[in-house]
Formats: structure tokens, sequence, C-alpha cells
């Protein structure tokens, strides 16, 4: 039997995985670095699709004329808890306005001030006397233009194509398999070289935007044996839990303040320099502990702003806009009720967990290279970096382009395997053919009973973590064997909530592994540990279980004390002795 | 509840909104030659179809069709 007898092949010089901003980068800049054949694979339509279409307006980009790299590297390692790649933050800082400025040329607006100047805001993370700064953009006007260079530039898309396998072959990726989403074909597509930038997850969470970003290439990282890292480290982004919205960045920016139950604003307590601008892990282990000592539930409190500043809010967040409009919430320039607020759900958007890369993007595998949430955020450290992840997406998306396309004719293109191409096809197409079995929602669902109650991620602690993974390694067990999928959308679900089971696993995994309260609070280790855990927790699939490892942060120009401390939330909260060990 | 298609009469079959839709939400019915909502339950209230549609036929509510267990 050959390969063309179980799919439809295509192939490719560089295949980019996934068209959000950081594969779209990827595509446009292999092809400006002169490689003829480049293909853009997505399970969706790019620049329809992923958060990068959705995303909040907002991105932190360092304006080498202006601004101090020391002082941007300072606060960022500061947030990041010292656990950032210094080597790709210096990178990512001083690399980002040249792609902001060639977006600019592309037909991307973002807002100027009268002179014609970038306009900035200080957003999450930032404050007074600080350098962090933002530039913003219209919402799903960031996309369009970008998307328009891939079609001048002659990339060649396979849309409505959900990849499932990275295909192997002697520690060499070849090439993905996926299907069709519209028919439910098997599709395979050859590469020399593959970019996987299929973004992260948010676990299907209350959020506007991520529904069909399930941790895919987690997964396939996963079944393919490539090297992950950050996963200890979850995204815990907040949002409206009556209705799905985006904006938080945009809403504490322009004045935005948490409550608890009593009306009280309590970020401050937790966070006296930065307030309700602090960042994602001490919002989430604040709001964590305000609900844990009974004073929740929370609220974000808007009805304060100022005619101008719902202007504001209409102008940048346009879709948020909309939605607060129709939720009744905005009415003409007035915000007229709190909403109710928590954890959108846990995941790797924006930050967090993904493949481990060199500076060069390159994987633990040969041919492959990631970027974007696909990647671990190697210069984030702990930290999201206020509005970084876009930040991220763009450099580490242009970096993965060009350097595949310095590598791509090092790599011959060839067959996979037939036995292992015509495994996975039986595989990946096996739920069209169950009759009776687990619908995927039931499967995803289950998964977020699991992890979502704030006292598995938020607030940590070793018997919750060791309970939420053997929840998913029994649904791993029970579900995924038997999902059934009605037709090939269904097809899509199925693979979802397998998709969604293994990045859990990474997970809390990952979380029982780091013993220490961090960005993470764990009440069986209060303590912040800079004497044993300034370390990197490094995964390898290996069969069906994984190999940890753990690897010092390099020293780079920022340096750090080695000290152990209570975390200041603990004392904050007044919880001076938690939980014995 | 997510989209709403509010005039189907006005529908003219364009398929703007079934390539605008991430979520695979929306189909075309080849024989009416209009959009048909096929699985609502996917729909993630992100308003593209809405924003695409040029003869604005296309309503959605920010209201959720799926349950998703909060954290408190
Ligand atoms: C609502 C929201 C608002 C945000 N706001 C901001 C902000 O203001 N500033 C900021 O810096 N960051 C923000 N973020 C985070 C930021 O948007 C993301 O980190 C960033 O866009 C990730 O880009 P990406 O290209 O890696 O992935 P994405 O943009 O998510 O793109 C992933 C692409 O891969 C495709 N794909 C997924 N799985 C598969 C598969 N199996 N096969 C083929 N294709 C696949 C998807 O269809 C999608 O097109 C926000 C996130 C959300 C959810
Ligand atoms: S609102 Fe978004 S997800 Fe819902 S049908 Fe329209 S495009 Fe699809
Ligand atoms: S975009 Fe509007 S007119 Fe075109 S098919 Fe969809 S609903 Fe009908």
């Amino acid at each position: 039997m050959a390969l063309r007898d179980l799919a439809e092949v295509y192939e490719t010089d560089i295949l980019v995985v996934g068209g959000g901003l950081a594969g779209s980068f990827a595509a446009i800049k292999a092809r400006q670095n002169g490689v003829q054949r480049v293909a853009l694979v997505d399970k969706s339509v790019p620049g329809k699709s992923g958060c990068s279409t959705f995303a909040a307006g907002v991105i932190a980009a360092h304006f080498p004329h202006q601004d101090s790299l020391q002082q941007w590297m300072e606060e960022l390692c500061e947030l990041g808890g010292y656990l950032n790649d210094q080597a790709w933050l210096e990178i990512v800082l001083t690399e980002v306005f040249g792609y902001v400025e060639e977006m600019a040329g592309w037909g991307v607006n973002f807002l100027r001030k009268a002179d014609g100047d970038y306009e900035r805001i200080v957003g999450r993370g930032g404050g007074p006397g600080r350098g962090l700064r933002n530039i913003m953009f219209h919402g799903p006007q960031l996309m369009e233009p970008v998307v328009k260079q891939l079609r001048l530039l002659g990339v060649t898309r396979y849309d409505r194509t959900m990849v499932t396998d990275l295909l192997v072959k002697d520690g060499r990726v070849l090439g993905v398999g996926g299907f069709n989403v519209l028919d439910g074909g098997y599709r395979i597509i050859k590469s020399r070289a593959t970019i996987l930038s299929a973004g992260g997850t948010y676990s299907k969470g209350s959020f506007v935007s991520h529904k069909n970003l399930s941790g895919d290439a987690h997964a396939m990282c996963v079944r393919a044996g490539v090297e992950l890292m950050n996963f200890d480290f979850t995204s815990r982004n907040q949002s409206c839990t009556e209705f799905d919205t985006e904006g938080m960045n945009m809403f504490v920016a322009l004045g935005g303040r948490f409550i608890n139950a009593r009306g009280e604003e309590f970020m401050p307590e937790y966070d006296p320099v930065l307030g309700n601008r602090t960042t994602k892990p001490v919002m989430a282990a604040a709001t964590a502990l305000e609900v844990k000592a009974g004073r929740g539930p929370i609220y974000m409190d808007m009805t304060h702003f100022t005619p101008d500043k719902v202007q504001k809010l209409r102008q940048v967040l346009p879709l948020a806009s909309l939605i607060l409009q129709r939720a009744g919430v905005m009415v003409g320039d007035r915000i007229n009720r709190k909403l109710a607020w928590g954890p959108a759900g846990v995941g790797t958007v924006a930050f967090g967990g993904g493949a481990r890369i060199t500076t060069r993007c390159e994987t633990s595998m040969p041919g492959l290279y990631a970027a974007g949430d696909s990647a671990a955020r190697h210069g984030a450290g702990h930290n999201e970096m206020g509005a970084g992840a876009l930040t991220w997406a763009i450099v580490s998306g242009a970096r993965a382009g060009r350097c595949a396309a310095e590598d791509y004719s090092q790599f011959d293109l060839e067959d996979a395997d037939v036995a292992f191409v015509e495994e996975r096809r039986e595989a990946v197409l096996k739920p069209l053919r169950r009759k009776t079995g687990v619908e995927p929602e039931q499967t995803i669902l289950a998964i977020q009973e699991a992890v979502h109650p704030w006292n598995v991620l938020e607030l940590r602690h070793e018997k919750r973590l060791q309970r939420a993974l053997d929840r998913i390694l029994e649904i791993k067990e029970l579900h995924l064997p038997r999902l059934c999928a009605y037709d090939p959308h269904y097809l899509i679900l199925a693979h979802e909530a397998e998709s969604l089971a293994i990045t859990m696993e990474l997970i809390l995994r990952a979380g029982l592994e780091r013993k220490e309260s961090r960005c993470n609070l764990r009440e069986d280790y209060p303590e912040i540990d800079n004497i044993n855990w300034l370390k990197w927790i490094i995964l390898r699939p290996e069969g069906k279980s994984f190999a940890f490892r753990t690897m010092e942060i390099p020293e780079g120009p920022v340096k750090f004390k080695r000290v152990k401390r209570l975390h200041p939330l603990f004392t904050a909260a007044g919880l001076t002795e938690v939980g014995a060990r | 509840m997510g989209i709403r298609l509010i005039q189907e009469e006005l529908c003219t079959g364009c398929g703007v909104c079934v390539i605008s839709c991430p979520m695979d939400v929306i189909k075309l019915d080849e024989e009416r030659r209009k959009a048909i909502v096929q699985y609502i339950r996917d729909c993630q209230c992100c308003y593209m179809c809405e924003r695409d549609c040029p003869e604005d036929i296309i309503y959605v509510t920010p209201d959720r069709e799926r349950r998703i267990p909060l954290a408190w």
C-alpha cells in the first residue's frame, strides 16, 4: 500500500501549522527569505480563528529609541519571578519594534497621537515610575492586513484541515497528518521543515474567541515525543462569568476595579504597588484567597467610568463594547452595573507551557520549529508580561520562519512509514465509525469540572492536584477510547477533547513537581524558594508517561538573590502559617 | 443563544458567513441557497458572521449556549 491509498497527499518546503499571528509571521518571513513553497494549514480560517484575531487591543512594545532596555528587562524579570530566559527576553524586546513598523506598513492601524506617533498606555504590570508601555490596535483589524500579506506573498493555504499528528521517522519530523473538517477525509502534508504555531488552550472556558483552541499542538508534541516545558505555570486569565467577553487589560488600564462580595476593593491589599493593574498570577491568587476567606464572589466594577473612558473603550475594544451594550451593561456613555467576574479557564494561552525551543525556535526534534502559544513563553518567566503574548507571537513567529528558511534545504522530502500512517489514520477517524459512545462534549465538561474549581490550580495543594490528575487519567481511560462523532464536525470536538485531556495532564503533573509557591500558590509549600526552585521544569514524553528534569536558570544581565521567604500573598491574606506539609 | 438568523428571507446564500465562522457553526443549504445554523451549541459568540454578512441579517446575542463549570 502507498501513502496515496490512505490519504490526500500534498508537499511543500516549509509547512506552518496554525495561522494566528505567530504562524502568519512565520509564513511571511519564510517567503521573504526566499523559500518558494511555503504552506499554511489551519483547522479553521486564518484571520477568523485563534486568539490573535480576537485579541484585546494591546501589544507590549519596547521602543529602542525611547525606552531603557535594562529597565524593561529588570521590570519583566521581577514580574517573571526571575524564571525568565533572559536571552529570549532581550531578543523579544529588541526585535518587536521593527515588526510593529512593518505591520503598520501593511495597514495595521495602531492608535496614534495627534503628531502621528504611537499612542502608548500603561497596562497590567505597569505603574508609576515604571517603563512598561503598550501600543493599541482595533480588535480584528490586527489580523486582516497580516492575512492579506499571506495572499500577496503566495503562501499556499490548506484551511479547515485539523492537524492531529506530526509524522516522525528516525527522530525527524517529515510533515503532518490530519483531516478535512468538512468531509472527514484524511490528509497528509509532507514538508522539509515544519513550524508548529497552532496556539494553546484556555480549556474552552468563558472567554470570547478561543473555544476551538484545545492544546492540539501540545498533544501533537506528546504523541511525537517532543520536549515541553513551563506547564507548571498555568495561564489564568479572568473575565466576565455571565457572558463571554474580552478586554480585562483595557478595563483595568482605564481604572476598572476588582470588588469582593462586600463591595470592597481588595487588590491594593495584595499588590500595594500595582493595585488593580496587578499581574495575572497575583490577580488569580488574590481572587482565590478572597473566595477562600468567604468574601466571594468577585466582580469587576467600571460603574465610575467617565464618558471619555467609555468612549476610549468603544474605540479600542469595539467587540467588547458591542457585547457589553447587548448585555445591557454599557448604556450610552455609562457602565451601569458591575460584572460577575472570575477565572476564564486554565491553560496555556498567552503564557505557560509549550514546546521547549532554542533562540532559533528549534524544538528538540530536528525539522520541527515552534512559535507563539504552541511554544513555551521562554522570555516571560512566571508572568504573562502585561500584553506581551502578542509580542511573543510576533517575534517567535518571525524567527521561526527565518530560521526554518535558513535550514530547510538540509532536510529531504521523505515519506512517513505506511504502517505508521495507517495506524494513525485508523485512530483519528475511528470516532466516526462508533455508533454508540461518549459525546465529546461530555468529555470536555468532565475535564472542565475537574480543573476549573479555584482550589485546584489557582490555590494549589498536592492532595487536590493529585485528585484532579487521577480524574483526568480516569477520563483518558474511560472516555477517550469511546468517543463518538456523528459527523466530521463532531470529529473536531472528539480530537479537541483528547488534546484537552492531554494538556490538563501536563499541567497537573508539572504542577505537582513544583514544590514551592510562586506564580501558583501552594498551600502545602507556601514559600517562594529562590534557593532550590530557580529552575525550569522540562518534560520529555516517554511512551505513555513522562520523564521530568529541572534546569537551572542561566545567568543574564539581570541578577537575582537566592533567598527563601513566605509568599507575600499569604502574608497579605493574613495566613502566616499556611497548611502543614 | 449565540447566533440568530433574523431575516432568513433576505439571505442571498452568498456563503460569506460560512467562511467567516471559525467554529464551523454555519452551513449553506445548497438547495434553498440559504445559510443554516447547524451547530448552534458551538457558537462562541464571536460576532464574526454578523460583522461580515453583507446583507446585515445576522444578530449575535451574548448569551452562551453551553454550560461552562465556573471556578466559584
Ligand atoms: C480574548 C483574548 C484577548 C487577548 N488579548 C491580548 C492582548 O490584548 N494582548 C496580548 O498581547 N495578548 C492577548 N491575548 C493573548 C494572545 O492573543 C495570544 O497569546 C496570541 O494571539 C497567540 O498567537 P498564536 O499565533 O500563537 O495563536 P492563535 O492566534 O491562537 O492562533 C492559532 C491558530 O492555530 C489554528 N489551530 C489550532 N489548532 C489547530 C490544529 N489542530 N490544526 C490546524 N490549525 C490549528 C487555529 O485555528 C488558529 O488559527 C488575548 C487572548 C485572548 C483569548
Ligand atoms: S458568532 Fe462566531 S461562532 Fe457564532 S456563528 Fe457567528 S461566527 Fe460562528
Ligand atoms: S453572509 Fe448573510 S447573506 Fe450571505 S449566506 Fe450568510 S446570512 Fe446569507
